[in-house]
């Protein structure tokens, strides 16, 4: 996988963008098989924008390059999640989040 | 029932430094020998406020199971099912301001709930802040602050509230005392509010041993970022690669 010239592995050569090869080298896996690929590109690019942008006080969401990933990897995870049941799960956190909340931590939200 | 048990630590780390570990710490098991049990890490929505400039991230972990051998014991089979409840997700939650110089992050478990819920809060924020706390506009640029360490409060909230949805819908249908249905025997004869009340310190006890590793691991990365920087982590991790493709 490696020998494809566009593969993000190539950024690993590239110091500014070394940090994303953490990612690349063994990171770990997107629950759905088929999102793994997607997955790491938005990963990739999430840390290099994280570290070189945001942390430095520069990030915005105009520049993100990492959108169109993110909606690209979202797309193929929506499909997952719901086959796996966790978009109920998600709901049933959120509602009970309040509950919790008001009931034992005092927090409105 | 509910049991809460709260910790300080302090990284002697900046604060950026850390949260960026916090993004990192399930990333790669080579980085981060304590997260050998996390199967999966999903990013669901990430957005970035424009008015404050906080981020905002939410993310789904799948663990190897964390209930603990003790408590899946005290549970009937009919409660703790098949082979596949040996994995948890976990929803995570964070939000960055660089800023002012905090991070909030949430995580909780997703399945299981109805025995255990798990919710552990922690905040992260750099001294400097509350001393300083003039300083905390924009433009004085917290990220680059000097001051090098990084304090983390963590609250975790254990309940668990096993039975309490098996009485409500027998209060529904009939007579609490009428304990004869199937979740009614099993909790009448052991007690709900023992069982809840053991899971609970059962739960607290192993989180405490987790907890330490969960610090351990971060220090690591931590560690790491700070010998090479983060360029640095990369280039071990190249030549690391580079090395086994040489094996090959």
């Amino acid at each position: 996988m490696a020998k494809k010239g566009s593969s993000p592995l190539s950024n690993c050569f590239d110091s500014h963008f070394s940090c994303l090869c953490i990612v690349k080298i063994k990171m770990s896996q997107s629950l759905a098989k088929q999102c793994n690929e997607m997955k790491e590109r938005y990963d990739t690019c999430f840390l290099k924008w994280y570290s070189e942008k945001y942390l430095r006080g520069s990030g915005t969401e105009d520049n993100n390059e990492c959108s169109a990933l993110f909606k690209e990897y979202s797309k193929c995870l929506q499909g997952a999640l719901k086959e796996r049941g966790i978009d109920k799960l998600l709901e049933d956190a959120r509602e009970d989040n309040k509950e919790n909340d008001t009931l034992y931590l005092g927090r409105k939200k | 029932m509910v049991l809460t048990h709260t910790t300080n630590h302090t990284y002697n780390h900046p604060f950026p430094t850390v949260t960026l570990a916090f993004f990192l710490r399930y990333c790669s098991p080579q980085l981060n020998p304590f997260a050998n049990h996390v199967l999966s890490t999903d990013t669901i929505s990430s957005h970035l406020d424009p008015e404050t400039g906080r981020l905002h991230t939410t993310r789904i972990h799948l663990k190897k199971s964390r209930m603990p051998p003790a408590v899946m014991k005290l549970l009937p089979t009919s409660l703790t099912g098949g082979a596949s409840d040996k994995a948890s997700y976990i929803l995570e939650t964070s939000v960055v301001d660089m800023r002012e110089g905090w991070m909030s992050t949430e995580s909780r478990n997703l399945n299981f709930v109805g025995v255990l819920s798990v919710i552990e809060k922690q905040l992260y924020a750099a001294p400097s802040k509350t001393a300083n706390a003039t300083t905390a506009t924009p433009a004085a640029a917290p990220a680059t602050s000097s001051n090098g360490t990084t304090d983390v409060a963590t609250t975790v909230v254990f309940r668990s509230r096993l039975g309490d949805r098996i009485r409500d819908r027998l209060g529904q249908h009939q007579p609490a005392q009428q304990d004869s249905g199937e979740g009614g025997g099993w909790f009448s004869r052991l007690g709900a509010r023992g069982i809840q009340r053991s899971i609970e310190s059962l739960a607290s006890t192993k989180t405490q041993d987790q907890l330490g590793k969960s610090r351990e691991g971060m220090r690591m990365i931590l560690e790491r970022l700070r010998q090479s920087g983060v360029i640095g982590v990369l280039e071990l991790r190249k030549m690391a690669r580079e090395r086994s493709m040489e094996a090959v």
